[in-house]
């Protein structure tokens, strides 16, 4: 029996679907078992979300009352729903926009910039934005999450194969440290520097005061950002023990000379240290009060 | 035992009516017998008492208990004793929990409008985070530490020496750090001490004898068990009860204290001569000096700040005992225990009452040093300006004590200090007058009172009265405003004018406690662990406080606190060992990410780094959780407060939340 997969795009970049197309062979070969029944940039959506869906892999967070109304039409035709990509994992870049009250967003993109002539916020026919960014949990129940801004190909095919073979897919439970060949030094950074200061080659990057969010962030990319001499920036999510991963590394660099942590100045705090998280953050939680489902 | 399924045990205690005075105990039972995983809940009359705890005992038999929960009163108090109970009936101790209903919960709401109402409900929630972190507990075991017989004991005041005779008494090494180059401290340099009115170097050889010796006699420099070091202090510090690393560094004397007899000729050629600090200006010393009389190590000290080097001394000296080449020394000791008695300092009143500004102001601390019978005067009242007799003597209380803008703390020797000097003075020079302002007058160590009718009787008088304004006049006396307390206005005229300023932590107090990782109070003295409980131990297991260091206090209360300290030091090292329990930090080496955070803040050097991941040494953990926070993995846990036990604690707290209360 041939397995129906579906896949859906909601606030996102479409990334996350190129990653899938990027699986390259392992898409080909995937294709000979599965029939791609929904699918909006591979195969034409008009229709309704089709019924019988084995797995459904959804990019995006849930911005709009219509990403709420579609997370919940696919859920009920989906025995197995996967977050994909950090968006629909934890709010993802979006989710910064919590920072910021909706409804005045709204305005003033409508008032405010130039391109919007006729200054008048739509109503009719176009879907409402949310008063925040939500991740797809916060909306539907999620079996399984692929983290990452974008995912990883390769973890990506993995997971598809693994659950067509009937088992549960495991995401690594170590930190991008684990992955990363930098040598750590053991003692703490004197200075906090920015990535344009160039670090040098082959020593982790945190410990040069570069902020790297490698120790709190979820392992499986192969740390490819630092292996390219690039501080991690967390698109990955909280390691699978790590409480908060932005309040994690904030903790981290309270170690260091207060002055240093008070001089530095970051453009936006949540920008460095929530990027992809905000939305799903206990800071987020905080600022909104009881989160709802 | 980390599988079995939790059978937890409930035991409310009513503290007599302490608790159920304000919360409805027997309904507090009744609603924890439905709570997840309870296997049995009750309440007790005193669940601390013999007879309270058996019934613990009893029920962890009858229903197979596997965790026990007391609600009762604080931790500090009785986790203790709750946690022998439940080893005594095959528990481990780390399935014990304590609830505190007694100081959170019927001490806080005392005054709730309803009976028993919101107390009661409170209690409940507690009761149930307990139960929900009771859930996740694990079993934790114990280790075993050596600790040498050997003591370090900072400071040689009269504390720092009650300390270190007791402990060479028992047998124990002692290595004695003092800063100045003299032993006894500010006592020793009192001429005579209240009470006793003896003089304040004398302290009793051996303990439990009465006979009175002098410092000078050398007891401390010739007992083969205790190690004297002057001149020097503590620059490092490290380690844990059993195994504490310092490093001492001992500034040059300069003469050789073994050799040298004392003839002063030395002092007599040296051509430099500088204020005698000691004696606060009084007169001057030279470079080479002998610090004041009766001082000991009984050999003068070189004053290589000053010093020119110019041979003098040297080449005087019949015994050759001075080196102007000795370097300064560096020793690194290893001990199992230290005891801290760095004592105190004197408050300096600048720009208060004209101190530092008229001569004829002074602190008692400098009264003390002319009235000593050894002193520039002879022991002679004398005024500094024009060394003449005082007829009029002023004293103001509480400079720089009980004041907001200075020290919150009642110096608690100066009321006693002021009567002694009083009383001194009316006796030897009935015709001086001597006037005390004082806010309120606190005498309340054994025989004070005595000195104060004394004063009354011999015709001091005092006034309760603010001083608002001091003025020097032609004859370089002192002309007081004073606001006396019942709302009059006067001048009053006096030629001495003594301040009895507040005791305050000693110069250098909060340098040593960082070195030390101790910790210090509001204004600055080190911090006892519990005032009742503990009053001289300090939160560093095998580091006790000693003397007034911790506050201030008299000589008697210092000598009985460094026996106190003493005994305290002298009980894990008679055994030798100290158990030590492993609810410390613990690190998940397949998590850590080698970052060395952990390593960094850890204020009690617990954590090393080896082969790129973090240890932790569990004798020296204190458990403070800093990694914990600090680590950005998540790789280090504090066992018996680990995330998912606090976390479950919160969810139990939480697990209320919107229903109907009642
Ligand atoms: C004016 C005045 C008069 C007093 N008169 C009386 C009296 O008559 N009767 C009475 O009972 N009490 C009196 N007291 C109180 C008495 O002085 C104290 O109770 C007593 O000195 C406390 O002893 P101690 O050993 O705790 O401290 P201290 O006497 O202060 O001794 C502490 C010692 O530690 C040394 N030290 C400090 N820091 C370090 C360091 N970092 N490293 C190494 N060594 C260090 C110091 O040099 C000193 O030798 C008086 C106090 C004052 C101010
Ligand atoms: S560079 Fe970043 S990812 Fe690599 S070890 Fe250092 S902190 Fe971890
Ligand atoms: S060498 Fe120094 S101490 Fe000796 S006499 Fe000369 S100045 Fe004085
Ligand atoms: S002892 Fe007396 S003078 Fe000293 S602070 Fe206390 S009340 Fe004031
Ligand atoms: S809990 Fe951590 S920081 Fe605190 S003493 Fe223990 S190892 Fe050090
Ligand atoms: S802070 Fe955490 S990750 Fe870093 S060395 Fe310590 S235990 Fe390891």
């Amino acid at each position: 029996m041939t397995v129906r997969i579906a896949t859906m795009g909601m606030a996102g970049c479409s990334g996350c679907h190129i990653a899938l197309l990027d699986t390259g062979t392992a898409l080909l070969d995937l294709l000979k078992d599965v029939e791609l029944v929904y699918s909006y940039p591979i195969v034409d959506t008009k229709n309704p979300i089709p019924p019988n869906i084995d797995v459904a892999l959804v990019e995006g967070s849930i911005r709009t009352d219509h990403d709420q109304e579609m997370a919940k039409a696919m859920r009920k035709q989906a025995k197995c729903l996967i977050a994909l990509g950090a968006c629909s994992a934890h709010g993802g870049v979006n989710g910064l926009a919590n920072t910021f009250n909706a409804q005045e967003g709204v305005e003033y993109v409508y008032h405010k910039t130039v391109l919007m002539a006729q200054k008048i916020v739509p109503h009719e026919n176009v879907p409402q934005v949310l008063p925040a960014d939500l991740r797809l949990s916060d909306v539907v129940k999620v079996d399984f999450v692929i983290p990452g801004c974008p995912p990883n190909p390769d973890e990506i095919a993995k997971v598809i194969t693994t659950l067509l073979a009937g088992e549960t897919p495991q995401l690594s439970k170590k930190s991008v440290c684990d992955e990363c060949p930098l040598e750590r030094l053991t003692e703490i950074p004197k200075k906090l520097r920015r990535t344009h200061e160039i670090p040098e080659l082959g020593t982790c990057l945190l410990s040069q005061g570069f902020l790297c969010m490698g120790p709190a962030t979820r392992a499986g990319c192969n740390a490819e950002c630092t292996h390219r001499n690039m501080p991690c920036t967390g698109c990955r999510g909280p390691a699978e023990t790590v409480w908060d991963q932005g309040i994690a590394m904030l903790d981290a660099l309270a170690a260091m000379e207060e002055d240093q942590v008070a001089n530095f100045k970051l453009p936006r705090l949540a920008g460095t240290f929530a990027r992809y998280t905000y939305a799903s953050s206990k800071l987020d939680n905080l600022r909104k009060g009881v989160k709802k489902k | 035992m980390k599988n079995e399924e939790p059978r937890i045990g409930v035991f409310v205690c009513k503290c007599g009516t302490n608790i159920a005075k304000v919360v409805d105990v027997p309904a507090v039972a009744e609603y924890a017998k439905d709570l997840p995983h309870v296997a049995y809940a009750g309440w007790q009359l005193f669940t601390c008492s013999e007879e309270g705890q058996n019934i613990i005992k009893k029920h962890i038999k009858k229903h197979k208990l596997n965790r026990v929960i007391v609600a009762s009163c604080s931790p500090k108090l009785h986790e203790p004793t709750f946690r022998r109970t439940v080893i005594d009936a095959g528990i481990n101790p780390f399935f014990f929990e304590m609830v505190n209903i007694r100081e959170q919960v019927s001490w806080a709401h005392m005054k709730q409008k309803d009976d028993y109402g919101e107390a009661t409900e409170k209690a409940k929630d507690l009761i149930r985070a307990g139960v929900y972190r009771a859930a996740e507990l694990e079993s934790i075991g114990s280790t075993t530490q050596k600790v040498p017989p050997v003591c370090m004991v900072i400071g040689a005041g009269i504390a720092g020496i009650a300390a270190t005779t007791l402990l060479a008494d028992n047998g124990y090494e002692v290595h004695l750090v003092e800063r100045s180059p003299a032993l006894g401290g500010k006592s020793a340099q009192l001429g005579f001490v209240f009470m006793t009115d003896t003089c304040g170097v004398c302290v009793p050889p051996r303990h439990g004898e009465m006979a009175r010796k002098c410092l000078s006699k050398r007891i401390l420099l010739n007992d083969p068990k205790i190690n004297v070091y002057t001149q020097t202090e503590v620059t490092q510090f490290s380690g844990y009860i059993g195994n504490f690393q310092a490093r001492l560094h001992s500034k040059p004397r300069g003469v050789n204290i073994d050799t040298c007899t004392l003839c002063g000729k030395c002092m007599e050629v040296c051509p430099v001569e500088v204020p005698n600090e000691h004696n606060y200006g009084l007169d001057n010393r030279k470079a080479i000096f002998y610090p004041y009389s009766q001082a000991v190590p009984r050999a003068p000290v070189i004053d290589f700040d000053t010093c020119t080097k110019c041979g003098k001394c040297q080449q005087i000296c019949p015994v050759n005992a001075i080196h102007l080449d000795q370097q300064p020394k560096e020793t690194e000791i290893n001990v199992g225990t230290v005891i801290v008695a760095t004592g105190f300092d004197v408050f300096k009143p600048e720009g208060l009452y004209g101190y530092g500004e008229y001569p004829n102001v002074i602190s008692q601390f400098m009264l003390a040093r002319i009235l000593d019978p050894m002193s520039p005067t002879d022991g002679q009242l004398r005024r500094i300006s024009d060394k003449r007799l005082p007829k009029r003597v002023g004293m103001i209380q509480c400079v720089g004590s009980r004041d907001p803008n200075y020290y919150s703390h009642c110096s608690r020797v100066c009321c006693q200090v002021a009567m002694k000097h009083a009383v001194y003075i009316k006796e030897h020079w009935p015709d001086t007058q001597v006037t005390v302002f004082y806010k309120d007058i606190r005498l309340q160590g054994k025989e004070y009172e005595r000195y104060y009718l004394d004063a009354q009787r011999l015709g001091v008088e005092f006034h309760r009265a603010d001083i608002t304004d001091v003025k020097e006049d032609n004859n370089k006396s002192l002309n007081l405003t004073v606001d006396h307390h019942n709302g009059t206005q006067e001048q009053f005229p006096v030629d001495l004018l003594v301040l009895s300023a507040a005791m305050i932590p000693a110069r250098g107090a909060k340098e040593l406690a960082r070195t030390m990782n101790l910790e210090v109070d509001l204004d600055g003295f080190f911090r006892e662990y519990h005032l009742k409980l503990a009053p001289v131990d300090t939160t560093t297991n095998g580091i006790f406080l000693a003397g007034a260091c911790s506050s201030p206090r008299d000589i008697a209360e210092a000598s009985f606190m460094g026996a106190a300290a003493a005994s305290h030091a002298a009980i894990p090292m008679s055994k030798g060992e100290v158990e030590v329990d492993l609810a410390k930090s613990i690190v998940d080496e397949s998590l850590c990410i080698g970052c060395a955070n952990c390593y960094a803040v850890c204020p009690y050097s617990a954590i090393y780094m080896e082969g790129g991941v973090a240890k932790t040494i569990e004798v020296a953990c204190k458990g403070c959780g800093i990694c914990v926070v600090e680590c950005p993995a998540e790789a280090i846990q504090l066992r018996h407060y680990r995330d998912k036990q606090i976390y479950s604690q919160i969810e139990g707290l939480l697990a209320n939340i919107g229903a109907s209360k009642k």
